[in-house]
């Protein structure tokens, strides 16, 4: 039964992202020029900040947990990664210290939550602030440019037949499926969302647990950050990651994984961030204002909120 | 069990004579009074979000309130509407708004965090929409009613904000401690199961603290307008924030069943007289500021677990 569901589930996923996408192209016809195959890549690309987010937010959605600091984490990588490339080091050196960065404060919110007791939502929110107030005060509220080749690359350079951005997204996605699919750390997650006294009692690394998931999401938000300035040419300490996190909420709502806990469907959850990034295609193809098409993809999370519920979403 | 207003005043306490004793000219009867101006709007926002606190939820949406109230109001007396209309047209609007999310999240059981997210950013979006950029306001009523004060001395007046934030801080008192509807808040946050068994009827409270909150954020951006004379759709960013941490050093459980409106104004008044002493000093910029008030929210849950666990 729950196999039936998922697979219409999936195909269901897959029938909105074709159409969002035959909108989008009917309406670039209506311009001018313009293919369906074109603009399913350009979703794809433009699609790659918010999948790596939602990979790590699908992560600690599994383990019953949230993040609302992936924007403000990007932000603070772009922006010190900026930094030190402008002052002179290398593209490897700036792209390590972003990662260590992310990591360090995904593990900081995993501490607070797993070791002090505070609720998730509580200690991201308060990540969410004060990093961003981090990244203006890294970036002295200028917008840094990005010269760096290497650096830019990562926005849109073809190799191997494919953007860089795609070949970084789907190299991801396979070592976090690996890592979810066939190691102790995988299975720990998943039983701390479905029942953390068990994960408990067969002695499972529960805080470690905890602790690498939310690094995860951080290092990942971090790489997101460099992806997004990479397309940009420019590290924005106010604009980098903003919103995104609802995105990546509403991609891994949309591939059904459930809110509270227990289990992760990364293959979904992308699916919904292709269907999530479509919609913003469209949208800004039929030339939507930026506002307004933030309070329709608000309406469409309100919506799916209140249909959905049930077996996926308890409080 | 009683929320610990008593102690949050004194820290306030304590913290005043702290920095009376390190700045010059700190102690003048201005401070209090620019205290309690300039805390009106996150006031009347964190006065809302204490009764969504009370029944262990969380309002995300208060911060766009602000900005999306106080755009509507500029719009609405631009396009010539009475203010006579429009406050209370907003202020319904709000809860209307307000029971919304409480209607997803008490009826179709979705995490609260995430509809109220949802709520702002789609006021967000609804704010630029309607104007894109600051919206000055010079409409008559308005004006007079900006100029509604009680002086105390020469130079020294509270503003209309204000005195719209003492109302509505000793309604809700009043609301929460002695009518049983304000009461059943409290039980839905204490818990929600046995509040159900004993009668409550938990969906309908619940929905009502939603309401509560969009009603009295709407409000706050009614006040911003007063303060400033202008609507803002940048406005409030970040601002729900401050409101939980207004709400959780006045002594109130995020979990829920523990909350008092006087507890949150003494937040609120925390709050300001940090980022007084901060823009006093000169030096720090407002990115400083935001990572103070994120540090004082987990500190002061800190001291909050330590001590719960040093009781039982």
């Amino acid at each position: 039964m729950t196999a039936v569901v998922r697979n219409a589930r999936g195909l269901v996923l897959v029938a909105v992202l074709l159409a969002l996408v035959g909108v989008a192209a009917a309406a670039r016809a209506a311009g001018g020029s313009g293919s369906f195959v074109g603009l399913l890549v350009d979703v794809a690309i433009r699609s790659v900040p918010t999948w790596l987010v939602a990979i790590g937010m699908a992560l600690v959605v599994g383990l019953g947990g949230i993040d609302l600091a992936v924007g403000s984490v990007m932000a603070l990588a772009a922006t010190l990664a900026a930094s030190a490339v402008t002052a002179g080091a290398g593209f490897v050196p700036a792209l390590a210290l972003a990662l260590l960065v992310g990591a360090a404060l995904g593990a900081a919110s995993g501490t607070l939550i797993r070791q002090l007791g505070i609720q998730p939502l509580v200690a991201t929110l308060v990540a969410m602030v004060a990093l961003r107030g981090a990244a203006q005060l890294v970036s002295g509220g200028q917008i840094l440019e990005v010269r760096d080749p290497t650096w830019l690359a990562f926005g849109a350079h073809v190799t191997l037949g494919m953007p860089v951005p795609l070949w970084l997204a789907l190299v991801v996605l396979l070592a976090v499926a690996v890592l979810l699919g066939a190691t102790r750390f995988g299975a720990t997650v998943t039983l701390l969302g479905a029942n953390p006294r068990a994960a408990r009692l067969l002695g499972l690394g529960v805080t470690t647990g905890t602790i690498l998931t939310y690094a995860a999401s951080g290092a990942l938000a971090a790489l997101a950050g460099l992806v997004e300035t990479a397309w940009n040419h420019a590290a924005d300490a106010d604009k980098c990651g903003l919103a995104i996190e609802l995105d990546a909420i509403l991609a891994v709502v949309i591939g059904g994984t459930p809110l509270r806990g227990g289990r992760v469907r990364l293959g979904a959850t992308v699916l919904g961030v292709l269907v999530v990034e479509a919609l913003a295609t469209t949208l800004t193809i039929a030339n939507v204002p930026r506002d307004a098409a933030l309070c329709a993809k608000a309406l469409l999370v309100l919506v799916l909120a209140a249909v959905v519920r049930g077996e996926a979403m308890r409080p | 069990m009683r929320p610990p207003v008593l102690r949050s005043a004194l820290v306030v306490a304590v913290l005043y004579v702290l920095l009376g004793v390190l700045q010059d000219g700190w102690f003048s009867p201005r401070t209090p009074i620019h205290l309690l101006n300039g805390g009106a709007v996150l006031g009347l926002a964190a006065l809302g979000q204490t009764f969504v606190i009370a029944t262990g939820g969380i309002d995300l949406a208060v911060g766009a309130w602000i900005a999306c109230g106080s755009t509507a109001v500029a719009a609405a007396l631009a396009s010539g509407l009475p203010l006579a209309l429009v406050v209370p047209v907003l202020v319904a609007l709000g809860a209307l708004l307000g029971a919304v999310s409480g209607v997803v999240i008490a009826v179709r059981q979705v995490p609260p965090f995430l509809v109220t997210l949802a709520m702002m950013l789609f006021l967000r979006g609804l704010a630029g929409t309607i104007h894109e950029g600051s919206l000055g306001i010079t409409a008559s009523d308005h004006a007079a009613l900006r100029g509604v004060a009680i002086h105390l001395a020469p130079g020294l007046a509270l503003g209309p904000s204000a005195l719209l934030w003492i109302l509505a801080t000793c309604g809700g008192t009043f609301f929460l401690a002695r009518l049983r509807t304000g009461r059943d808040l409290l039980a839905c946050g204490g818990d929600l199961r046995a509040a159900r068994l004993l009668g409550v009827p938990v969906v309908r409270r619940l929905v009502l603290a939603y309401a509560l909150s969009g009603a009295c954020a709407a409000l706050g951006g009614v006040a911003l307008t007063l303060d400033t004379s202008a609507g803002n759709p940048g406005a409030g960013v970040a601002l729900e924030l401050d409101a939980i941490a207004a709400v959780v050093i006045g002594g109130a459980a995020l979990e829920g069943g523990l909350a008092s409106p006087v507890g949150t104004a003494l937040g609120v008044v925390l709050l300001g007289m940090i980022q007084t002493a901060i823009t006093f000093d000169g030096r720090l910029g407002s990115g400083w500021s935001r990572i103070a008030v994120g540090a004082l929210i987990l500190a002061y849950l800190l001291i909050q677990r330590l001590l719960r666990r040093s009781t039982i």
